[in-house]
């Protein structure tokens, strides 16, 4: 019942809109000297009398050439600013937005008389700059309206990939922005030209004894002449041009995109196993990068909070984290796309904080690879190249070898719409290489990619390292994946590093508990000292538990928390407790196949995690069974309570 | 070390646009509004007048009576023909598309006297309904509010079904897979869904369908019989028939400053800065 | 060539239409004037008595009203004025008070010679923006009293006159005679049309109020406005362009109407079941002007005195209804198309001149009652 009212409506509104459009075409036929419908007769008169008519087509000309430059004139003042007002945010913005479209706010009649009384002082009244000037002025809201509507849909990762590949903000703007807004630009042209070449208003008072427009010459008809159905032959060729040319619109638009094509999914399937990085001609030594004191503040919120850093050259650093810890932010501030509050970026030495984007030599991978969906592979590959004016030949070469590096020859005519996600991966990639950058940023770029590839590709991006010599900062939240892959990891947590250093130091010595949880896995027990005796102290835990630790500095009555790794937690039988191992019952069993993980409840309080390798001949305890766990006291980290650990 | 702030670069390809509306539009405008104010004293003579005779403020009552009655029937008419644009697969979506954008191509004064050829008496709308026997005798159609309400919306309809169908394009279409696999029939995926997204295309298309309708005068002088006058017509009869242009002036000021203060209450509680994608 | 009179009755009558072109030459070669000669001899006719004077060069920029009006003017005395003199004649519309008085107050003025109501005559030229008629060379002796004035000569008059659909009113019944019939809504039960005009809609208030036709001036303006409140629930259409009264008459939207005698003749010449009377009818009279510092004043003049010539004249009024200045003109024309005319003598006697003095002086002021009066 619902679809049927819809519908209805639906054609009733159409029918309502199309009405007058189907009476107009039968009434132009007319031979009576007035306008009736249905109509009497057939003539051709009024067709022959507008067509034959000198001053009448005169007035189209007219027409057409007033709309021609009033809609190009909107345009070039219109998409910039449209662009600018999408983009940024700044006091008073309401205010300007308001000013660009009041020449649809302000009656027409204003605005002819106050345009005539300007032009009239200028003598340029009846002359077609006039009005196509007034004629823009009511185009250029349309335009406006139409590109900030289009900047809505526009990936704001698209235009930072650009700058960060070299381009100038003209440069985005001409090569990237315009191109993939088109279609809103283009909606807005054509309100604007239809605005110009219907407006009788403006004309009345702007048209003289040159310039007659056409909507002028009509209403001139239609007050002094007799109303006859010469104003409905006009309108039936103006409907038939419209026809014409949205049927020609729609043609050229689906043998378009019947040239697209589409994706091929079998080398998806293809790239899952083998290699897809050549480990071909290595790029210059890559740089060292130094933060110094690096914070960033919005409002009252700090989202970095005076991050100093150092990538070594040729290192491979990993920005870890959780979401909302800053990582990204401080790869937005070294790649240039944020302002550091206060603090100092240095890349190679030489302070870059000052520079825009594109002039600090880094490339840049996003997380959604932000491929110019409007170029193929090759010409997103070129992109940095011809944004610093290389050479044809060149740059041919270069994207080549580009594309050889990731293994993607041939691919170059492809878009990126047909590629898979791992393809487009590797484009983002070339791209970000091809132009020899001192330092490669990647904010998260495997976290799109399903499990097997991702694990492919982080050991493909670790060769291309060692190959390269290129300087690599990564940002991940995946610790397991910045162990795989970096030389020293730096945890970022609310704003702060944490800790840095290599895999195997944050792992085997975490600063804190938030990084002994985050990296790896640990079971956490809060407990107070009881004594100390030495090098070894005792401590009670929340849930009764008597434990041994390292004493260092540690004081009777002191709270703290240890943590002990899954795997350093052995299974004894039960009768182990005489050894001074802790009875536990096992709650739960996980086969993973390569490791048993299992739940064993030690106090009413805690539950601890064990793994212990999968090997044959041992069997894996069952649920419900009494056991007792045990560990060296060399794996019993104790540590001290970190601010919002995790 | 002291980082240019980007903000001020970003907005240099706003100056050209304001360059060329300061010289084109804002000064002669400004210039004759001021001709409002002109001659001292009677400057204010003329605003009590504008206030004090019931003819202004009724006529300005009734202006904006027409243009929230026009855009209102637009939103009730557009709204399904933008849903169905939108939901519609691309041939048929564009075949509509195509109907919905041809009546812009065509004069708004052919558009009007086709309307008054139409409507009238011995019109074929009346003969119909006579046909019918839907009344007994023809119905004034033309010549008329009614006339002027059929025009205007003729003519704004286009506009509030393309605002409409820009936003609702934009619309997932897995919400409402996503709604009818979580038990929601048609109609409640639409209410609870579909329809809430699109609020953002119907603020934007009401406001500009309004803004545009104050402004309207060919079309109720063409089809209201002089029964009816918006400000528009008033200005106009004022500068062609009593050239009196301080009074026209006066007028538009009047009108200008309604239509920003409505403008600018309708941004401040409805934020169109996200509907157009700013932030 | 000469001044044979046999030979300029058949050109006269061949201009006028009467006769068709292969008749004209018959006659013409008939009376012995040689082939060459035939087609020179209707210019040579038109150019009257000499008129050398009237050569010039240049153009002048005309402003009138446009459509089949333009059209005829430009037929009857445009396209002759260009071949006689030599100067190009630019037409355009629309004369327009405003447009006017900003052309001449920026001193950029577009036009030479425009074809303007009696009242915007007045006013414009009680203000100063008017160059004077230069009768040193425009013979004014033979033209109506009333169809000139110091600013310019009369171009056409034009009429207002009472007008109904002969299906609901037919002539073997009842039909309104007067404006008190048509404000009756017992007697004519009906939909009415006005032009929504004070002028003369006050003038035709007054007369069905009971006020005698001699008595009309100065109007009684609140009488008249009190009598139009008290019937205006009787209006149904205030139509605003005169090109829509076929369109409403043909329609049937109305059955009585407030309308131009030229286009009400024309309905009813051309059969539809229209039909109007003379009787209390409003006449007026337009004048062409020349605004002050028009670019060609010269040729505009020289185009004012081509105007008033008597067989221009009636040709033009053949091609389109309307009065026109030159008293000699009317002998010239064929009785019924002179029936036609708002000042034929038979047809003015039953009408009042519209007094555009007064109009002129008082018309910005009525205008804003008058829109109070229709907006409210």
């Amino acid at each position: 019942m619902w679809r049927a009212a819809t519908t209805t409506v639906t054609t009733f509104s159409l029918f309502f809109l199309v009405l007058p459009m189907l009476a107009l075409i039968p009434m132009s036929f007319s031979s009576e000297h007035w306008l009736s419908f249905p109509p009497s007769g057939f003539s051709l008169e009024w067709y022959r009398g507008f067509l034959g008519d000198r001053d009448w087509m005169e007035s189209v000309l007219t027409s057409l050439k007033v709309a021609v430059v009033a809609t190009a004139l909107a345009c070039a003042l219109g998409t910039p600013a449209g662009v600018a007002l999408a983009r940024h945010r700044f006091p008073g913005k309401d205010l300007l937005y308001s000013l660009i479209l009041a020449p649809i706010i302000v009656p027409i009649m204003i605005i002819a008389i106050s345009s005539y009384l300007m032009f009239s002082s200028l003598r340029l009244v009846g002359s077609i700059p006039a009005l196509a000037i007034t004629h823009a002025v009511l185009g250029v809201p349309y335009v406006v309206i139409n590109v900030m509507a289009a900047m809505r849909s526009l990936d704001i990762q698209l235009e930072r990939a650009a700058r960060s590949l070299g381009a100038t903000a003209w440069q985005t703007f001409w090569k990237v922005t315009a191109r993939l807004i088109q279609a809103g630009i283009l909606a807005g042209a054509l309100f604007a030209f239809i605005t110009s070449l219907d407006e009788a208003v403006v004309a009345l008072f702007l048209s003289g004894t040159s310039a007659v427009t056409l909507p002028r010459m009509m209403w001139d008809a239609i007050t002094q002449d007799e109303l006859n159905p010469t104003v409905t032959a006009i309108a039936s060729l103006q409907m038939g041009m419209a026809v014409i040319v949205l049927a020609g619109v729609e043609i050229l638009r689906t043998q378009q995109a019947r040239r697209a094509g589409r994706p091929r999914p079998d080398e998806a399937a293809r790239e899952a196993g083998g290699r897809f990085l050549h480990t071909g001609a290595a790029g210059r030594e890559g740089a060292a990068l130094r933060l110094a004191d690096v914070t960033k503040r919005f409002g009252a919120v700090t989202a970095v909070d005076r991050v100093s850093l150092e990538a070594r050259p040729g290192e491979f650093l990993t920005l870890l984290g959780p979401s909302g810890s800053g990582k990204t932010t401080i790869l937005n501030m070294i790649a240039g796309f944020e302002a550091p509050t206060a603090g100092e970026i240095l890349l190679g030495g030489s302070p870059v904080t000052a520079k825009p984007p594109n002039q600090r030599e880094m490339g840049m991978v996003f997380q959604n690879y932000a491929l110019f969906p409007h170029m193929t592979v090759f010409e997103n590959i070129a992109f940095p190249l011809r944004v610093r004016r290389a050479s044809g030949a060149d740059v041919a070469a270069r994207v080549e070898d580009a594309l050889r590096l990731v293994r993607l020859e041939g691919y170059g005519v492809r878009s990126p719409r047909q590629l898979s996600g791992g393809q487009q991966q590797r484009v983002a990639l070339a791209r970000a290489l091809v132009f020899n950058p001192r330092l490669l940023l990647m904010d998260e770029p495997l976290a799109a990619l399903d499990k097997h590839l991702r694990e492919n590709m982080q050991i493909e991006l670790r060769r291309l390292h060692e190959h390269l010599h290129i300087t690599i900062l990564f940002v991940t939240h995946d610790q397991a994946e910045a162990m795989t892959m970096s030389d020293r990891i730096a945890v970022i947590n609310h704003g702060r590093v944490e800790q840095v250093g290599t895999p195997a130091e944050l792992y085997e010595a975490p600063a804190n508990a938030f990084i002994a949880g985050f990296i790896g896995e640990s079971n956490f027990l809060d407990g107070t000292v009881t004594a100390v005796n030495g090098p070894e102290a005792s401590v009670e835990s929340a849930g009764g538990l008597r434990l041994i630790v390292s004493s260092a500095g540690a004081n009777v009555g002191q709270r703290l928390r240890i943590a002990i790794r899954p795997e350093a937690i052995h299974l004894l039988p039960e009768s182990a407790v005489n050894a001074g191992a802790i009875p536990a019952e096992i709650e739960e069993v996980i086969y993973l196949g390569d490791v048993i993980k299992c739940a064993a409840r030690v106090s009413a309080h805690d539950t601890l995690v064990l793994k212990q390798a999968n090997r044959r001949g041992v069997r894996p305890p069952e649920v419900g069974s009494r056991v007792c766990v045990g560990w060296a006291i060399e794996d019993v980290r104790v540590l001290p309570p970190s601010a919002g650990e995790g | 070390m002291s980082v240019r702030p980007p903000l001020l670069r970003g907005l240099v390809p706003l100056v050209p646009l304001l360059l060329f509306l300061t010289v084109f539009f804002i000064y002669p405008v400004s210039r004759m509004l001021l001709l409002g104010f002109s001659g001292g004293a009677s400057a204010f003579a003329r605003y009590h007048e504008l206030w004090a005779t019931g003819l202004y403020r009724h006529v300005l009552a009734e202006t904006f009576r027409i243009s929230v009655t026009v855009t209102v029937a637009c939103l009730l008419l557009g709204y399904p023909v933008a849903y169905t644009l939108a939901t519609a697969p691309p041939r048929r979506a564009n075949l509509l598309l195509i109907l919905v954008i041809t009546p812009f191509w065509i004069s708004v004064l052919a558009r009007s006297f086709t309307w008054m050829v139409l409507l009238q008496r011995a019109g074929v709308v009346n003969q119909l309904l006579l046909a019918l026997h839907v009344v007994r005798a023809p119905v004034p159609l033309v010549y008329n509010l009614l006339g002027v309400y059929i025009g205007m919306v003729h003519i704004l309809l286009p506009f509030m079904i393309l605002s409409l169908y820009a936003v609702m394009r934009g619309i997932d279409p897995s919400l409402l897979r996503a709604a009818g696999n979580l038990g929601a029939s048609e109609w409640q995926a639409f209410r609870r869904v579909f329809f809430p997204l699109s609020l953002p295309g119907v603020a934007a298309g009401s406001l500009m369908l309004f803004v545009v309708g104050l402004g309207f005068f060919i079309t109720p002088a063409l089809l209201g019989g002089g029964k009816v006058t918006t400000v528009a017509m008033l200005i106009e009869a004022y500068i062609h028939q009593a050239f009196d242009w301080g009074l026209a002036s006066a007028l538009a000021l009047v009108l200008l400053v309604a239509t920003v203060l409505v403008f600018v209450a309708y941004n401040r509680v409805l934020n169109l800065d996200r509907m157009f994608g700013i932030r | 060539m000469g001044t044979d009179r046999r030979v300029d009755e058949v050109i006269e009558q061949y201009y006028l239409g009467t006769i068709g072109r292969r008749e004209f030459v018959r006659r013409a070669l008939l009376l012995g004037v040689s082939a060459a000669a035939i087609p020179g001899l209707v210019v040579e006719f038109l150019s009257g008595p000499a008129r050398a004077q009237t050569k010039g060069t240049g153009e002048v920029v005309v402003c009138t009203w446009g459509g089949s009006y333009a059209d005829a003017q430009k037929k009857a005395f445009f396209d002759p004025f260009e071949q006689e003199t030599g100067i190009r004649v630019r037409v355009t519309g629309i004369p327009d008070v405003a447009k006017i008085r900003a052309m001449v107050s920026t001193n950029n003025v577009e036009w030479d010679f425009v074809d303007a109501e009696g009242e915007m005559m007045i006013a414009l030229g009680h203000d100063g923006l008017l160059e004077r008629a230069d009768y040193s060379i425009i013979d004014r002796k033979d033209l109506i009293p009333g169809t000139w004035s110091e600013w310019g000569v009369g171009s056409v008059a034009y009429g207002y006159a009472l007008g109904w659909s002969t299906k609901v009113y037919p002539p073997t019944g009842r039909q309104p005679r007067t404006w008190a019939d048509f404000f009756n809504a017992k007697r004519f039960p009906g939909r009415r049309a006005m032009y929504n005009e004070p002028i003369p809609a006050l003038e035709f208030a007054l007369l069905a109020d009971g006020v005698p036709k001699n008595k009309l001036y100065p109007l009684d303006v609140t009488r008249a406005f009190n009598y139009l409140k008290a019937h205006k629930a009787m209006v149904d259409v205030w139509y605003k362009q005169t090109t829509q009264i076929p369109t409403l008459m043909r329609g049937q939207e109305v059955d009585l109407i407030e309308g131009t005698s030229g286009r009400l003749s024309d309905l009813k010449q051309s059969g539809a079941p229209v039909d109007f009377t003379w009787n209390q009818g409003a006449w007026l009279q337009s004048y062409w002007i020349v605004p002050k510092g028009a670019k060609n004043r010269e040729n505009a003049m020289k185009l004012m005195a081509y105007y008033t010539r008597p067989q221009n004249e009636a040709k033009f009024a053949s091609l389109f209804a309307s009065g026109v200045p030159n008293a000699k003109a009317y002998g010239l024309m064929p009785k019924a198309a002179a029936a036609l005319l708002p000042t034929a003598p038979q047809n003015v006697v039953h009408q009042f001149q519209v007094d555009s003095a007064w109009w002129a002086a008082n018309l910005a002021a009525v205008t804003k009652q008058w829109l109070a009066f229709v907006g409210s």
